[in-house]
């Protein structure tokens, strides 16, 4: 029969594919790039996408780069996977990782990256310095984005009895309870990873203040969470959910919702980022929209806690390292990029000034009167926690929200940390 | 009995029906109107603006994606039926042991679920320098239809007499002629099955096109467009519905049309076990 | 001529599969050069991760209520349109159509209607459909249920025109009640009919991915995500590919021994029907 016979070559090329394929998972993806031409090339940009840093807005940004430099056409990619560092993960697992990337990437991520040059435009651009690892600096930012700040509805201040913004934690929880009484969602939160980001913010600014290498030291087990300031903050933040001070259907709403329903004048605060100042300053806001800094356990002022916004890094793997190195230069250090991109985010980079709102500036004189810095989310370079730990911090704090206790989100937080620490 | 079949028929009418209304009707409406009155029907104010808006999305290139999905389909559908025809052939008419193991090998993989091989499917397609690439895609589509496409050909083939084969070895065809020019034509309403089934399949894939076509091919399914138009914008209820509604009409039209077919495919493709 | 078959079976299916075993049992991070071997480190530590635990129980109460929710729709509705007409053939088409429409899209169609500023609680009240861990469970299944039950419907029409009229006939002149009927007549002869239902839904709902996507993300606090979520999320997420081979392997061999296990009591219960 002839149709059998011909079964034995397919069971020897499926041996030798299951040989060829398992050796072939591992290994390989180190492929060092080529430096290529500045003046012709085709880059891949996987961007960072937000309700204001949209597909067309990367796309504007780059527009005149690719007007100076014929040969040079840019495509912006937006994450299909769910964010940029998941999708960067699947490229590089797929050998198609794009030129350049920006978003926030874990540290786990810097060997793939080319390293930048000491150039003054690199090492002008904020945090390109700090967020070295193993001395190498892989991603230049276009300007500093304040998280530790706190957005507030003036208006409901007033009708809440409320004189001036708390300083203290005891403060803010007690303006909480009044804007509660005055008929205001007392602080505006979401599911998404909105409520992991927001008690980062509270707790950074106040577990970093005395050991701005706190992240590092975590590593080295000598500091745990359960020893610093993170148990006050989730102690706080739980008894704000008992108390009924943040949303009730909070863990139903996405952050389109938290910001629409304070826009609306809904609620009284809202902890988020700097990056909030663009779309509350386009819309019309029915109220008077005022920030204070983080409030802190004793009173005195809290350091301000920033990161880079729209952080650039090239990928080790591209073919036209030249180009797109000029590129980044040419974001992180032009003039009309850099105020774009700052202008986009409401973002700080001195030397570099736009037409700056009252709500901007008002964060202005919050990062001026700030006398010392930490690191934002989970930290920077060397001094920062490993990957996943922003998923993990959100999906524990949701918890208190499904009937888990502050002290178990914190123990919970240390064994994530320790079982996953470099 | 009348009265009891219509207390139990309407609410399931009515509950099936509803988000199809909503789905409909709320493409027309502005936000507020939407999210004041979601049932309602505010007839001066509706607008066809969300639908343009929808249609011109840059996220979601109505017609492109429509291509692509409807090539892939035809693609997959080509290559699951001269990889599986012939093998099935084989198969149906083996006496073996032999045979009977290679059905069940193709039938198990009925039961491997998508994720347990998607991710590793990236290492093998980037060795084969396949990953992000269209032939890819379609090799890896194409495999997830075999088990259905096996199961329904052996079962089809067992039925047509062996004596056709016998007829046509005497004329001197090979089995691959014999399988083309005697046994396919008589396949017609296993084919129609297998065809219903691998393009309603490829058509709601979602997690493959995602990963395998990633962001690097820039070819995006009807699925992965409608991820990308709305994933960011879901509170946007003027963009939910109008791109959802965009993404549904052709394939309801394409159901309405072919209703009788799909039905008696899929009754044919799990009845006959 | 088997050997394109063979080929493309093995390439993408057999060879993917040895990798995944491969990967479960090494510490790959999807990065590093060479995968180091771990052991049964990553099968331990499923047995003690409080996410997979919670996958596990989500999955679990969405397959078995939602098995035999399907089923007891399906064949319920089924009993109800088993006549010939426009009208039976439009209802079939109004139970059918989500399928068509494929899970992602009705995952967001969903969404729109039981989020927190959805149709729902805007139009009537807002009930936790998708914030409150447990409703959100139940807002799931019900919306597996909704999409996936009209393919059951279809399979059960068919199943009842094997039904021998005359039996039908005879069972009511004999003065059988309708319940009598068919319990006597119906029942046994749908048995494989039942069991090709119960399979199907089984394996399929063991892998539900896209509902979950769409409607909460796996939140609030990961509480939502099924077994099939938390692999695909979790593996690139945390840089975490042999953890996630290892959480894949499983839900393979769990699905094939459910599968193997329900074919099998159902063949002994067909039986017994028929004897």
């Amino acid at each position: 029969m002839r149709r059998t016979h011909r079964g034995v070559p397919a069971v020897a090329t499926l041996l030798s594919i299951v040989l060829v394929g398992a050796g072939a998972c591992g290994g390989g993806f180190q492929q060092s790039g080529e430096s290529g031409s500045t003046t012709s090339a085709k880059l891949r940009v996987l961007v960072n996408i937000s309700p204001v840093l949209t597909k067309q807005f990367y796309a504007n940004l780059v527009a005149p780069y690719e007007k100076a430099h014929p040969g040079v056409t840019v495509t912006i990619e937006a994450p299909t996977a769910a964010d940029v560092s998941a999708t960067l993960q699947q490229e590089l697992a797929a050998g198609s990782a794009p030129d350049l990337v920006t978003g926030s990437l874990s540290t786990a991520i810097v060997p793939q990256l080319s390293e930048l040059p000491d150039d003054s435009w690199v090492t002008d651009a904020p945090y390109a310095v700090q967020s070295k690892v193993g001395g190498k600096i892989w991603q230049a930012g276009s300007g500093t984005q304040v998280q530790s700040v706190v957005f507030y509805n003036k208006t409901a201040f007033g009708k809440a009895g409320i004189s001036a913004p708390p300083r203290t934690f005891d403060e803010f929880t007690a303006d909480l309870v009044k804007l509660k009484a005055a008929g205001y969602v007392p602080t505006q939160t979401a599911g998404d990873w909105v409520t992991g980001a927001q008690v980062q913010m509270m707790a950074n600014p106040n577990v970093l203040n005395t050991k701005p290498d706190w992240f590092a030291q975590r590593d080295k087990k000598s500091v745990t969470f359960a020893d610093s300031n993170w148990t006050k903050v989730l102690d706080v933040y739980q008894g704000w959910v008992t108390q009924g001070l943040t949303p009730a259907n909070a863990m139903g709403l996405k952050y389109q919702d938290s910001i629409d329903q304070f826009v609306a004048g809904k609620s009284g605060t809202y902890i988020m980022g700097s990056w909030l100042v663009p779309t509350l300053d386009s819309a019309k806001l029915p109220f008077d929209a005022d920030v204070f800094p983080m409030p802190t356990f004793d009173g005195s002022p809290a350091p301000l806690a920033g990161g880079p916004s729209i952080p650039w890094s090239i990928l080790k793997s591209s073919k036209n390292q030249a180009a797109a190195l000029d590129l980044v230069k040419y974001l992180v250090s032009d003039k009309t990029a850099v105020t774009a991109e700052l202008a986009a985010e409401g973002n700080f980079r001195t030397g570099f000034d736009y037409q700056a709102s009252a709500l901007n500036k008002e964060i202005g004189k919050i990062v001026a009167d700030a006398k010392t810095t930490v690191v934002a989310s989970a930290g920077q370079g060397d001094n920062s926690a490993p990957t996943g730990f922003g998923d993990e911090v959100n999906k524990l704090v949701q918890g208190l929200y499904v009937g888990e206790t502050s002290p178990k989100v914190i123990s919970a937080l240390d064994d994530w940390y320790t079982a996953n620490a470099k | 009995m009348n009265l009891t079949r219509r207390l139990v028929l309407l609410p399931v009418v009515f509950l099936m029906v509803v988000p199809a209304y909503l789905l409909v009707v709320n493409s027309f409406k502005s936000q507020q109107d939407i999210t004041q009155d979601p049932f309602g029907i505010p007839l001066p104010r509706l607008s066809v603006e969300y639908l343009v808006n929808a249609l011109n999305s840059p996220d979601f290139s109505l017609i492109k994606a429509y291509t692509v999905t409807a090539l892939f389909a035809v693609g997959v559908n080509l290559l699951s039926l001269l990889v599986s025809g012939p093998a099935a052939y084989v198969i149906a008419r083996g006496t073996k042991v032999g045979h009977r193991a290679l059905l069940v090998l193709f039938l198990v993989g009925m039961f491997i679920p998508g994720q347990v091989l998607v991710i590793p499917v990236i290492y093998v397609l980037k060795t084969l320098g396949l990953m992000g690439t269209v032939p890819g895609f379609l090799l890896f589509e194409t495999t997830l239809t075999l088990p259905i496409s096996m199961f329904l050909y052996v079962s089809y083939i067992k039925t047509v007499p062996r004596e056709l084969d016998e007829a046509a070895r005497m004329d001197g065809a090979g089995p691959l002629t014999t399988f083309w020019r005697i046994i396919f034509p008589l396949m017609k309403p296993a084919v129609v099955t297998a065809i219903v089934l691998h393009t309603i399949g490829v058509w709601t894939d979602f997690v493959n096109p995602q990963i395998i076509l990633g962001p690097a091919s820039s070819l995006y399914t009807v699925t992965t467009s409608v991820y990308a138009a709305i994933g960011k914008y879901s509170t946007d209820f003027t963009v939910v519905y109008p791109n959802l509604l965009v993404a549904v009409v052709p394939v309801m039209a394409f159901f309405v049309f072919l209703q009788r077919n799909i039905v008696s495919g899929l009754t044919t493709g799990a009845t006959k076990g | 001529m088997l050997a394109p078959a063979l080929a493309l079976l093995s390439v993408f299916m057999l060879v993917p599969i040895a990798i995944a075993g491969y990967l479960s049992f090494t510490d790959w991070d999807g990065l590093s050069p060479t995968p180091g071997p771990v052991g049964w480190a990553n099968y331990e530590r499923l047995l003690s991760d409080v996410d997979v635990q919670h996958a596990a129980v989500v999955t679990a109460v969405i397959t078995v209520v939602g098995t035999v929710g399907c089923n007891a729709a399906g064949l319920g509705l089924a009993l109800l349109l088993n006549r010939r007409n426009r009208f039976t053939s439009l209802l079939r088409a109004v139970v059918f159509y989500p399928y068509v429409v494929g899970p992602i899209i009705i995952g967001f169609l969903w969404s729109a209607i039981l989020g927190a500023d959805g149709a729902i609680a805007n139009a009537l009240i807002p009930l936790p459909f998708l914030s409150d861990p447990a409703w959100a469970v139940g807002s799931i299944t019900f919306v597996v249920v909704w999409s996936q039950f009209g393919v059951n419907v279809v399979l059960y029409l068919a199943g009842l025109q094997t039904v021998p009229a005359s039996l039908l006939e005879a069972a009511t002149v004999d003065g059988a009640s309708r319940w009598q009927t068919f319990r006597a007549v119906t029942w046994p002869v749908l048995a494989p009919s039942v069991t090709v239902n119960i399979v199907l839904v089984l394996v399929g709902l063991l892998r539900v991915y896209e509902i979950v996507l769409a409607l909460t993300g796996g939140g609030p606090a990961g509480r939502t995500s099924t077994f099939a979520f938390l692999i695909l999320s979790s593996s690139f997420r945390s840089n975490q590919l042999g953890y996630g081979a290892a959480q894949a392997i499983t839900l393979m061999v769990v699905i094939g021994a459910l599968a193997l296990g329900v074919t099998a009591l159902r063949q002994r219960a067909e039986r017994a029907v028929a004897a």
